[in-house]
């Protein structure tokens, strides 16, 4: 009786282990399907969300490329809405905002994509543009900063030279020129050596006024390119703005030859006449730095172009007023000379007796002091008389702006 | 018809009466098996993976659903004036009128008071019937553009699962009611993408209550959900969270002028479902059957004229709002339609949920308030994506009563607890606001509405209960040391006038313990030792034999002293650092007194 009532038990004991396990498979099997299904369902889902947003994509792109900024920020909302986490279609919209000028809500939506990847170059450098719209300039500059040392897509090196460049700007346009001049060096000096980019940093560095920088990079763009006309002139120029005569005037005669096919036109004469100016321009030069009889001579010379300009001026002055029916502060008949050229002449008379050339030779203080009536005759008779040209012209330029000082 | 399910089909009552006995169940995979309390615990920890991985898929189908029929019905780019906007939710409403009354005649409504109901009125039970119905209709409104959330149609989707296979496998009564919030559980932590607080949603407002029983099997479950989730959707969260950070901590009070903001905000909302809901229901029935039609076309005319963000969950519109694509007005304009469109959606009977509307809500109040404050005091302002996140828990705070679950679902979506001042602060006073000016919570209005009284959570949690210390009286009966012989102890009785008088007795035992013997019993053991039956020398704690009093404790709960008082006169209340030190003792008419005069 018991062991019939003990078999039972365990029949029974049994039967629920088969009956929980055959449960289990049961529930098993029905998960496993609805797990295909869904699956099955899923990546049909997913495929049809795929094609929705890369076709809303397009539209926003082409949009944003056709200045449809409005349009564009739309497009690319919808196209998120089906792929959220693509980071190209982000970039895209919140470059749309921002070209929409909705520079709040763009500059929301780098911030976002901003804790995403803090190290993106492109996100920084954005978000540096929108500061600088919004006018925070420190926190635009931590983002350029933050832009150049960011990481970037294939062409980084290329990437973070314009970076710094469009940094340099910026701090140029914020008056901060010594900046502005390091960062464009930095980008120089991490630069490969390539005709264009020596132009590029050599044009920058002559707008940032560091004219012997720029003549560097332009000379390392002829040393890959040395018959180009237009970096031999863009040389030239440079030195012939640092008063750097012969090197000026062979290289804006090699620019001159080197141009010798193209048509005669006022470009070109200007040039030569710039080649010619410097190379008269060592005539001219009245520096200390000069033998004290080559001083003098230069001097000698320099006082009869001046000479010639002071009375050519009074000479247009005097009649200007005799025109207007005026005297010009004197007696009718006599020489009058006008009363802007007043206090320069009073020097010149003062100055004149001594204006030999032994004495400047052995005077370096007259010597000095001749060069700065020069330089204030030429300078005052272009404020009163108008732009000089010719032998004053060279002569203002070369004496004009360092009076007695070497030029 | 009650949108709670309150009128279960005769045939499903039984079913439920058939099914759920504590008798051998009969089912297809587990016909006549004995309900065995052993095998249940087994098995209930397995089911509730299985509840939670099918949930979990379930829920993945129905927010495909969901973006399929709105890519179909209103077009893969909604912008104001397109005119499907305005034919798409009128002619789904048709549909979903036509459907709920002749076919799925239990899904009106969002689905939380259905589980509830399901829980304390139908011991678990949700039909096969109105699960699909969920599914299909919610699908249907919130694709179309209906102003309503997938959230808690997957909370009943998740129940609807949990009930079918609870009842397959055939468990007892008990166990099917305590499925019901497993499944909830899952299919609402499977469509929120955050399990905890899933968790504690069903915890604060479904159960009520933290109970070990099911605490490891909702988790279990939850998880799984989740799980299963992440694995279609990827484990990213449901937003896109900017940086949420607290720049100053001035700025705590724009964050509790948020709470007050959105306290307000949930009131209005509130109060506007409280007024139109049972109007709307009070309409004759042909009119009932174009309510749907006539919600949709309102919500359709609000996105064909402006504000194509209101329709439907809303989640993309959220998105933006958290990364400040909104300006302030059309912040504040959101907001009000979406009260708007919410509350003639959810009043016309068109099954959805409130969740992702209250999120959508709370969302627009916040980066309003954010703006405003970013326009004002710019330098005091953190991100509007913080704004925003908070101002979703403080709806949800308010307007769904779910303090708790409103905090953690904040740090949950965001990942960062550096919000977690500004969200508690934000959060209570939107909670305080609205529990003070309106006293009963939303979903329980909706119950009352329905004429049913299903137990109200906040009630639950803020109930005071009696403890042993609220009855407590000093020791007025006789007390014999145990270790007395009962000679003594006889002597000592007949000699004390008030030993004679009292009714019950207190005996020391030896090891700290006490007896409370009734004055028969007493004089029963002390009559024994004088007719010689005994030995009088043997002590009285051997005579009373093994059993002692339970050891009872003042901080113990009241009501767990009654079923004693069978067995026992009275009770010792014991000191719980000091063993056998006595702080007092309870009579029943003590315990009754107490509670009467409460």
């Amino acid at each position: 009786m018991m062991e019939s009532s003990q078999g039972a038990g365990s029949r029974g004991q049994r039967g629920l282990l088969l009956r929980d396990t055959f449960t289990f498979l049961i529930l098993c099997s029905v998960t496993a399907t609805m797990f295909g299904l869904t699956l099955l369902l899923f990546r049909s889902f997913e495929r049809h969300r795929e094609e929705l947003g890369q076709r809303w994509a397009e539209r926003g792109a082409e949009a944003l490329q056709q200045g449809r900024a409005g349009e564009s920020v739309a497009a690319l909302r919808t196209a998120l809405s089906y792929s959220p986490n693509d980071w190209d279609d982000q970039l895209e919209l919140a470059k749309a905002l921002a070209q929409a000028g909705r520079t709040e809500e763009a500059t929301n939506y780098f911030l976002t994509l901003w804790d995403a990847r803090p190290g993106d170059g492109l996100v920084n450098l954005e978000l540096a543009r929108l500061a600088l719209k919004r006018g925070n300039a420190q926190e635009a500059t931590n983002y350029y900063r933050a832009s150049i040392y960011g990481n970037w897509n294939g062409d980084g090196t290329a990437r973070r030279r314009e970076v710094r460049l469009e940094l340099a700007d910026f701090l140029a346009s914020r008056g901060d020129v010594g900046g502005a001049r390091t960062e464009v060096l930095i980008a120089a000096g991490n630069a490969p050596a390539r005709e264009n980019l020596e132009v590029v940093f050599g044009d920058r560095l002559q707008a940032l006024g560091d004219p012997g920088a720029a003549l560097k990079q332009y000379r390392a763009a002829l040393d890959l390119d040395p018959h180009n006309p237009v970096l031999l002139e863009k040389a030239g120029r440079t030195a012939y703005a640092m008063r750097d005569y012969g090197v000026a005037y062979k290289l804006l005669t090699a620019a001159l030859g080197e141009s010798r096919r193209s048509r005669e036109d006022d470009a070109r004469a200007k040039l030569r006449e710039l080649a010619e100016n410097a190379r008269r321009a060592p005539e001219l030069n009245l520096s200390r730095d000069l033998p004290a009889t080559e001083r003098a001579e230069h001097l000698m010379h320099a006082v009869e172009i001046a000479e010639r300009r002071m009375a050519r001026c009074s000479a247009m002055l005097g009649a200007r007023a005799g025109a207007a029916g005026a005297g010009v502060g004197g007696e009718t008949g006599a020489v009058v000379v006008p009363v802007e050229l007043q206090p320069v002449q009073a020097r010149w008379t003062a100055v004149k007796p001594e204006l030999k050339r032994r004495t400047l030779e052995r005077d370096a203080a007259l010597s000095d002091s001749v060069a700065a009536l020069v330089s204030d005759t030429e300078t005052t008779a272009a404020r009163v008389c108008g732009a000089p040209s010719g032998e004053d012209a060279l002569l203002l330029t070369v004496a004009g702006t360092t009076p007695g000082e070497a030029p | 018809m009650s949108e709670a399910g309150v009128e279960v089909p005769v045939s499903a009552a039984n079913h439920v009466a058939e099914r759920a006995g504590d008798q051998p169940i009969a089912g297809p995979v587990a016909a006549a098996v004995t309900v065995s309390p052993a095998r249940e615990e087994r098995l209930f920890l397995l089911l509730a993976v299985f509840i939670g991985v099918i949930s979990g898929l379930l829920v993945v189908s129905f927010r495909m659903a969901i973006e399929w029929l709105s890519v179909l019905l209103q077009g893969s780019a909604p912008a104001p004036h397109q005119v499907r906007l305005l034919v798409a939710p009128a002619a789904a409403g048709l549909v979903i009128a036509g459907l709920t009354r002749y076919v799925f005649p239990q899904v009106r409504g969002s689905g939380v008071n259905q589980t509830k109901a399901a829980l304390y009125i139908h011991n678990g039970y949700t039909s096969t019937r109105t699960m699909i119905g969920k599914f299909l209709l919610s699908s249907l409104a919130i694709g179309s553009g209906h102003s309503l959330g997938p959230e808690d149609p997957s909370l009943q989707i998740g129940a609807g699962v949990a009930s079918y296979i609870s009842r397959k496998v055939g468990l007892s009564r008990e166990r099917l009611r305590v499925f019901a919030p497993v499944g909830a559980a899952a299919g609402l932590a499977a469509a929120f993408n955050a399990p905890i607080s899933a968790i504690l949603f069903v915890i604060e407002e479904v159960i009520g209550q933290w109970t070990s029983a099911v605490l490891g099997s909702i988790v279990l479950s939850a998880v799984s959900a989740v799980v299963v989730a992440r694995w279609f959707w990827g484990a990213q969260p449901m937003f896109r969270i900017p940086t949420v950070n607290l720049r100053d901590p001035r700025e705590l009070m724009a964050y509790a002028v948020l709470g007050l903001v959105g306290g307000v905000a949930s009131l209005l909302f509130a109060k506007a479902l409280e007024y139109l809901r049972p109007a709307l229901r009070r309409q004759p029935a042909w009119m009932q059957m174009l309510q749907p039609a006539a919600a949709g076309l309102m919500v359709g005319a609000i996105g064909f004229f402006g504000l194509p963000e209101v329709m439907g969950a809303g989640y993309g519109a959220i998105d933006q709002a958290m990364h400040g694509q909104f300006a302030f007005k059309l912040l504040l304009l959101l907001a009000v339609f979406k009260i708007l469109a919410t509350t003639v959606s959810f009043a016309s009977g068109t099954p959805g949920g409130m969740f992702a509307p209250t999120l959508f809500i709370g969302a627009m109040l916040g980066a309003s308030v954010g703006s405003f404050e970013k326009i004002f005091f710019p330098a005091l302002t953190g991100s509007i994506g913080s704004y925003a996140l908070v101002g979703m828990g403080v709806l949800f705070a308010a307007f769904l009563r779910a303090p708790l679950t409103s905090v953690f679902m904040v740090l949950e979506v965001s990942g960062n607890y550096s919000i977690v001042l500004p969200v508690i602060l934000a959060n209570t006073i939107a909670y305080l606001i609205s529990r003070a000016l309106q006293p009963v919570p939303v979903f329980e209005l909706f119950t009352h509405q329905d004429g049913l009284y299903l137990p109200s959570m906040e009630e639950q949690r803020e109930e005071t209960e009696l403890h042993f210390e609220d009855a407590l009286q000093p020791v007025a009966v006789p007390i014999f040391e145990g270790k007395e012989t009962v000679a003594n102890t006889r002597r000592i009785f007949e000699n004390n006038k008030e030993a004679t008088d009292s009714d019950a007795f207190l005996v020391r035992c030896g090891d700290g313990l006490w007896y409370a013997a009734r004055r028969e019993e007493m004089q029963r053991i002390l009559a024994a030792e004088t007719e010689g039956g005994a030995d009088a020398g043997e002590s009285l704690e051997r005579r009373l034999g093994p059993e002692r009093t339970p050891m009872i404790f003042p901080d113990q709960p009241l009501s767990s002293a009654l079923p004693h008082f069978r067995r026992w006169p009275i009770l010792p209340v014991l000191n719980r650092a000091t063993r056998g030190a006595l702080e007092g003792v309870l009579t029943l008419q003590d315990v009754l007194t107490r509670y009467q005069g409460r």
